[in-house]
């Protein structure tokens, strides 16, 4: 996606943040030039103040006026309330913020929205003709091609253009139109079948709301019903606690730290960030930060001029030597003979990375205070609010319509949720505080464990390198990853074949192993791990998963190649035990878990810099989650039973890495034990073998 | 303490009240799915389901594959409550007694064994003045304590989350 074509202003928003990025947000609030606008000819200086714009949304002109900073996505957002377009990454790597200009999508977080002047956008809100839905958008709903939904707005707009330029698309198109789009709750399976049955002209006309009786338990059995908040997410109308705006609400945000430990330099330039238009409030929060913590906030009437007032601090963050050299620990317990004793694992950090980050929108009132979390527990959240405020719980209500992921990093209300309460009760507006994405990425994650051969786990303890909260099906993928290849390691050891190993070992589940083995083909394994001709290796492997009432055993196919380390997920099968109560939202958990748990191991991994405990990937480029692209063909196996309501958000996660492992094993014959399937990590393992 | 409450209308509509979360799991559709089940796989449109607010009843944190178990056993139990009073009220009109009515598939009202004998289920729900409620109470009252301290740890008061307050 770019910034279509050339418009009539020609200064992208690119220029702009070279700009600040080199002088300070305080450049343009002090009416210094711009020097990209300088330097081409005939070009017009706008700025600082607001300029008049016309914008025409959805069929509709609107007159505003704004800074000349202001993104498409920030007037979208914020001048115009639209709010389907989300804020996730803030420079075009997520795609959540898609809309169309002159029918093509763009990023609208990376566009300023004087350059859309004299175009015709279309956001998700336009999409619908009334309360007729676009197929792509009914599609969506049919096929459960959502979980969460922040993504789905951005999901929705990149295929209805894909689709609408190419009807006859293949699969392999299908990925490409929403490659530049992320999902994190991983619901591209169904986000795919939607696109095929658009592409089909299915048509869904069951109304499911009308069926009763033994019609709609046949109906629930055999396919299950589409979620009950679908058609709000995929029109754009499911409001989440980022986009929460009553009257007089004021943006908060923070400048945050990525060091372990940190100070502040010198003074921070209090009276340039309040001199910044729109700026309510500037306080420098904390001078000596750990990792992801605050340093300074702002709030303004729009959260660009929040950020700008950031920028204008001039804050300058000298960084102290506090991490621990993993690396050392885990070289220090490498000890053990692997061809006598067995495998020595390394488990990297992986990040939760919900698509909508922590979040408040705090409005302190009498006798009553209302906030809005963006929390897995709403009663926790008030119970944590009450006693940092030190008032009674029944003085406050805490509400959430809709959570834009959690994955375990939301289960503890958030420790700076307080902080939108004072400020709102101390300026007496509503204020909406919502994390960064530096800070998402930053605070949070887990699994970091290395076990060594001879069954001494090695906490690698990433003091100093921020929170750690539950992760996930806590502790299980990398404790199923050691065991898994463990099996398939004492297999070749004994000479077996891992499929019979496992099977006599675990009779309970050998119909399980042997349904899976028919559909991905076991008979096509490397009887010989890494014996196939030519660079490009094929393999595959089994893990197996277990997480409170359900399990699974998954088995995938890989393809490696050998000269350059690159793995390719080619298909999954997932053999899933577990009750449900609706069978698309009992598949949409496995495939998605499934999936989740492919690019934890895949390619996930948070980047330290050992010197001074820095986060050196906070961001979506460089922290790789699994994208349209990477997702391999996935079947799912039911054997649960409808009706007998059991958990199956966390299982699916599990049995992922082993498979993949092993698989790798085959094809190579190399054991790649650290993680994640990199071709750093392959290559080594490739020499080691 | 309550944790989850059904209400059924007048008119047939019905309302689960849980204050449950959905963060993408779907725990708003499991909740719907149940709450129709339970009432003999009622049309879905007659069912209205309200979550995320601490004004609701108290259900827990969505954690650890718990959410779908729990808010089932919850609005299990809520559903099972309105059942009874419903039952109270149609019985007279069954000439039955109210603990041998069932709710059959399409929610209709009967007493067990005997199909003749039944109402469907816009005639019962019409036997209700306004509203009928199912709470589940829990005989656990689960009472959360909160210790404020100090910066230097020194307990400065208490204070303590019943969970409830006057609507």
């Amino acid at each position: 996606m770019g910034g279509g074509k050339d418009r009539k202003r020609g200064l992208s928003r690119r220029d702009f943040i070279k700009v600040v990025g080199a002088g300070g947000g305080g450049l343009l609030a002090s009416g210094a030039v711009p020097v990209a606008a300088q330097d081409k000819p005939g070009a017009r200086v706008l700025g600082p103040d607001k300029v008049p714009c016309t914008l025409k949304v959805n069929g509709r002109e609107h007159a505003l006026h704004f800074e000349p900073r202001t993104t498409l996505l920030n007037a979208l957002r914020n001048k115009l309330d639209l709010t389907g377009p989300k804020e996730v990454c803030d420079r075009g790597a997520c795609g959540a913020c898609t809309v169309w200009l002159d029918g093509r999508p763009v990023n609208s977080c990376m566009m300023l929205a004087l350059d859309a002047e004299g175009g015709d956008i279309t956001t998700i809100e336009g999409l619908a003709r009334g309360d007729k839905l676009n197929p792509v958008q009914a599609a969506f709903v049919e096929k459960d091609a959502l979980q969460c939904g922040y993504c789905t707005p951005g999901f929705v707009m990149s295929m209805a253009a894909c689709l609408r330029d190419r009807p006859k698309a293949t699969l392999d198109e299908v990925k490409q139109g929403c490659a530049g789009n992320l999902c994190r709750c991983s619901a591209y399976t169904q986000i795919f079948e939607a696109a095929q049955a658009v592409v089909r002209g299915d048509t869904f006309d069951t109304n499911v709301s009308k069926l009763s009786g033994d019609a709609l338990r046949e109906h629930l059995e055999k396919e299950g019903v589409p979620r009950l908040d679908a058609p709000a997410k995929v029109k754009g109308e499911a409001r989440y606690t980022s986009d929460q705006k009553p009257p007089r609400l004021l943006h908060a945000r923070t400048l945050n730290s990525m060091f372990a430990k940190a100070s502040v330099e010198g003074e921070p330039d209090l009276e340039a960030a309040r001199k910044v238009p729109g700026v309510q409030h500037v306080e420098v929060i904390n001078r000596n930060p750990g990792i992801g913590a605050p340093v300074a906030l702002a709030a303004a009437d729009d959260p660009q001029a929040a950020d700008e007032a950031l920028a204008a601090l001039k804050i300058r963050l000298r960084p102290e030597p506090a991490g621990r050299d993993v690396d050392k620990i885990f070289r220090d317990n490498l000890k053990a003979d692997p061809a006598k004793e067995g495998l020595t694992y390394f488990i990297q950090t992986v990040q939760h990375c919900p698509l909508e980050g922590h979040g408040c929108m705090a409005h302190w009132q009498e006798p009553v205070a209302l906030f809005q979390e963006s929390t897995q527990g709403i009663h926790a959240a008030r119970g944590a609010m009450a006693q940092a405020l030190r008032m009674e719980p029944g003085k406050l209500r805490a509400v959430v319509e809709h959570v834009g992921g959690g994955f375990g990093c939301k289960i503890s209300p958030w420790s700076d949720a307080p902080r939108a309460m004072r400020l709102s009760k101390d300026l007496g507006v509503p204020v909406l505080y919502m994390e960064n994405r530096e800070t998402v990425l930053a605070n949070g994650g887990g699994r970091n464990l290395a076990i060594v051969a001879d069954g001494r786990q090695v906490r690698l303890g990433l003091q100093g390198y921020g929170t750690m909260p539950a992760l996930r099906a806590p502790g299980t993928p990398q404790a199923r990853f050691v065991a898994d290849l463990r099996l398939d390691w004492e297999a070749e050891q004994a000479g077996v074949d891992p499929l019979d190993y496992r099977k006599e070992k675990d009779a309970a589940h050998a119909e399980w192993y042997d349904q899976g083995a028919k559909a991905i083909g076991w008979e096509r394994r490397q009887k010989k791990p890494g014996s196939a001709a030519g660079p490009v290796k094929r393999g595959l492997g089994i893990g197996y998963g277990k997480f409170q009432s359900g399990e699974g055993v998954d088995f995938a196919e890989v393809e490696v190649d050998v000269e350059i380390g690159v793995v390719r997920v080619k298909k999954m099968v997932v053999v899933f035990g577990g009750g449900w109560i609706n069978r698309r939202g009992a598949i949409s958990q496995i495939t998605g878990g499934t999936i989740m748990g492919l690019s934890w191991c895949m390619f996930e991994e948070r980047m330290m810099d050992r010197a001074v405990g820095g986060m050196m990937n906070p961001n979506l480029e460089f922290y790789k989650v699994a994208g349209p692209v990477d997702i391999p063909e996935i079947q799912v196996i039911l054997r649960g039973s409808h009706g007998n309501a059991g958990g199956i958000g966390e299982a699916p996660v599990c049995a992922v890495a082993g498979a993949i492992g092993n698989a790798i094993h085959n094809a190579t014959g190399a054991w790649v034990t650290r993680q994640p399937f990199v071709p750093r990590n392959v290559l080594a393992a490739l020499k080691a073998r | 303490m309550i944790v989850a409450q059904v209400k059924i209308y007048k008119d047939g509509r019905v309302e689960a009240l849980i204050g449950s979360q959905d963060i993408g799991g779907g725990a708003r559709t499991v909740i719907l799915l149940v709450t129709s089940s339970k009432l003999g796989y009622l049309p879905l449109e007659k069912v209205r389901v309200k979550i995320g607010d601490t004004d609701l009843p108290r259900s827990g944190t969505s954690a650890g594959s718990s959410t779908t178990p729990s808010v089932t056993r919850e609005i299990t139990a809520a559903v099972e409550e309105v059942k009874r009073r419903l039952f109270e009220l149609v019985a007279p009109e069954l000439g039955a007694g109210a603990a041998d009515l069932e709710i059959r598939p399409g929610g209709k009202v009967g007493g067990r064994g005997d199909a003749a004998k039944e109402l469907d289920w816009d005639r019962a729900t019409r036997l209700i003045s306004e509203s009928i409620i199912g709470h589940v109470p829990t005989e656990l009252k689960e009472v959360a304590i909160y210790y404020h301290a100090d910066k230097r740890g020194k307990l400065t008061h208490v204070t303590l989350d019943d969970c409830e307050r006057s609507a």
